[in-house]
């Protein structure tokens, strides 16, 4: 079972959060602090080289059973969905979460976010120390959006229809003629 | 990033994408371009596979590359440009990896800068959709 999924469905956390959901509510104080959180579903761009070199990814971020932040992070051009977080800490605004993984190189390779969460509790910047590219870059600035609650679901992965091509690829070139009215982009890319 | 700097940025209805899915590492197969597909859900753009190299390498013909074929492309036409025995030359391109101009490297923002300027200009007189296929 998914590890934000586990920590959400436990019937201590479940009563826990609707206790603080209506403290919340009744307090300002307290509300003030749910916007100082790092729990929730967070989305952004690790950023090699702007525009160029930039890993999507997302984090999701929950108390379990004893009030501990764990969490997990996907990676989409990673092959990543619901990777364990090793660790997650908010201290003041500063926050830090890592994982570990086997790499190209290094097995049970670390890999580190440090950053700082924005006073209004919607935005986390900072440096991921992880995968190097091709230039050799493994420390590089990261940012996220705070998008919602933490939920242990994901949305139904979008496949799109896929049209076969023949090798002198008639169709496409019917497609593309078929669109000569517009401003056409063609791209040639692996799937991997 | 073609979803963050081109379709999220550009709403234009007026753009249509093609992408060509292959074997740019000689191991791809059809089963891996169809998850592929998601990173672009955009009703403009069309995904298409071909397990053959034959288009990678008319692409890379038409930028130059010479023994070399055009995978990691990214290929701008202008309204009004037909593809006919051989495919056309761009009006802009972009390239990863590729033995190209540096300059030319893939830029998401210098990407849309450029289809910007195509989406500004009008069709070329005379220039018109083509017939729907019988």
């Amino acid at each position: 079972m998914r590890l934000v999924s586990r920590v959400l469905r436990h019937p201590n956390t479940a009563a826990a959060l609707l206790v603080a959901m209506a403290w919340t509510a009744a307090t300002p104080a307290l509300a003030e602090e749910a916007v100082h959180s790092l729990e929730g579903t967070w989305q952004g761009w690790i950023v090699y080289a702007e525009a160029e070199i930039e890993l999507d990814f997302l984090v999701e971020i929950a108390p379990d059973a004893n009030g501990k932040l764990v969490g997990s992070i996907d990676v989409p051009s990673q092959k990543m969905e619901f990777y364990p977080l090793t660790s997650v800490g908010l201290e003041g605004h500063q926050v830090a979460f890592d994982f570990h993984r086997d790499s190209e190189r290094t097995k049970n390779a670390h890999f580190l976010f440090t950053g700082e969460l924005s006073d209004d509790g919607t935005r986390i910047a900072g440096m991921f120390k992880g995968w190097a590219d091709d230039d050799g870059r493994n420390h590089v600035p990261f940012t996220l959006e705070r998008t919602g609650d933490a939920t242990g679901e994901r949305a139904p992965v979008p496949i799109q229809p896929l049209h076969a091509l023949s090798p002198a690829g008639d169709e496409l070139v019917q497609a593309f003629n078929a669109k000569v009215d517009k401003v056409r982009l063609v791209l040639l890319l692996s799937p991997t | 990033m073609v979803r963050k700097y081109v379709l999220e940025a550009i709403p234009a209805e007026d753009l249509e994408v093609f992408v060509i899915w292959g074997p740019m590492l000689g191991r791809e197969t059809e089963a891996d371009a169809k998850p592929a597909t998601a990173f672009l859900p955009d009703p403009r753009v069309q995904h298409f596979w071909t397990p053959s190299h034959e288009m990678a390498e008319a692409a890379g013909k038409s930028v130059g590359l010479v023994d070399e074929r055009g995978w990691d492309l990214f290929l701008l036409h202008a309204r009004g440009v037909r593809w006919e025995a051989t495919a056309p030359v761009p009006s802009y391109y972009q390239h990863v990896g590729r033995s190209l101009p540096k300059e030319r490297r893939f830029n998401g923002k210098a990407l849309v800068q450029e289809l910007e300027r195509l989406l500004r200009q009008a069709a070329p007189s005379g220039a018109a959709a083509a017939p729907p296929a019988s």
